[in-house]
């Protein structure tokens, strides 16, 4: 196979559609990915919310309730105040749901559904819709709209900062998808533009080939320790913009 | 020379100027978050959150170019 082919082949979505009449349900290796991770999230969640005596249970009921206690202290509380209460279920759906699907693509024969445009960007929507939300809950729509004008400024200048101040607000919703897709992706291209150095040298020369295999092979468990990192860390980045920008709509200034 | 040679061309200097100006930047980040930690220890858990902040910030920046050459490349 070409090397370009591998690539795309690694990269894009394989399709695998299912035609009923007229209507084509659409199932790709990303949308399996997700339907897999939701899966197997909802089965643990509901045996650890159903609770239990045994001495398992009772560890996965800590675990869980630790894991909210940590996005409500240290993402929603700093960052919203106590009016982001009501949305804690909302933030801890959101990192979990990312970070599983990050780390599936980790898992051999699994693919990472976040390095697709169109599940970030459902995300990011899910997000932006968020921030809507709470912005003309605790304002109503007027007070939301005059949210946009910082106080102080010259009267002048409104028509200027209004639709700068919403054109802002639109485009850190995009760059929250573009962030986390774009992290995914490049991760996994390095990933396999490692693996490919092999057969490239190898091409050129079998014995050259084989003494790349080991610096390769290095970078490589290097770059996957650090993709494992990533998968951690853009999940918790998208959680935490989430809740600044839906706090900073909430605290307007 | 050839105009497809010339594509790739475009997307490798942007990719590496785009990954000049984040390095700078997070580089920039960590010296501060690091001369803030060392004169305030107490303070290192606010300054890290602050900085994978702000870090993702630029990265997101950072990332829109990256995204822009690997377009060019691609189409």
């Amino acid at each position: 196979m070409d090397i370009a082919e591998i690539i795309s082949h690694h990269i894009l979505d394989n399709d695998w559609g299912i035609s009923l009449g007229s209507v084509r349900l659409p199932v790709t290796t990303h949308s399996v990915t997700i339907f897999v991770v939701s899966a197997l999230l909802l089965t643990v969640l509901f045996f650890i919310a159903r609770g239990g005596a045994s001495r398992c249970s009772r560890l996965l009921t800590t675990l869980a309730e630790e894991y909210v206690t940590f996005i409500r202290d240290s993402m929603i509380l700093p960052n919203m105040g106590p009016e982001g209460r009501p949305m804690l279920p909302y933030f801890c759906t959101l990192f979990l749901f990312i970070l599983s699907v990050n780390l599936a693509g980790m898992l051999p024969e699994m693919k990472t559904a976040t390095s697709n445009i169109s599940v970030t960007a459902a995300l990011a929507l899910c997000s932006g819709i968020l921030i809507l939300y709470s912005g003309l809950k605790f304002h109503g729509v007027i007070g939301f709209l005059k949210g946009f004008v910082p106080s102080g400024t010259p009267v002048w200048l409104v028509p200027l900062i209004f639709p700068l101040e919403i054109i802002s607000t639109i485009i850190k919703v995009c760059v929250l998808a573009i962030r986390l897709f774009a992290n995914m992706l490049s991760g996994h291209m390095v990933l396999l533009c490692l693996l490919l150095i092999i057969f490239i040298v190898g091409k050129m020369n079998v014995f050259a080939g084989v003494g790349a295999l080991i610096p390769a092979m290095v970078l490589e468990i290097f770059m996957t320790f650090l993709e494992l990192l990533v998968a951690f860390l853009q999940a918790y980045v998208f959680t935490l913009l989430t809740a600044i920008f839906a706090g900073s709509v909430i605290h307007t200034h | 020379m050839e105009l497809v040679a010339l594509k790739y061309i475009a997307a490798g200097i942007g990719a590496g100027l785009t990954v000049i100006g984040a390095g700078l930047g997070l580089g920039k980040i960590g010296a501060a978050a690091l001369e803030g930690t060392a004169r305030q220890p107490e303070a290192g858990g606010d300054l890290r959150t602050m900085m994978i902040i702000i870090a993702a910030l630029l990265e997101g920046a950072a990332m829109l170019g990256l995204v822009i050459c690997l377009l060019t490349m691609v189409m």
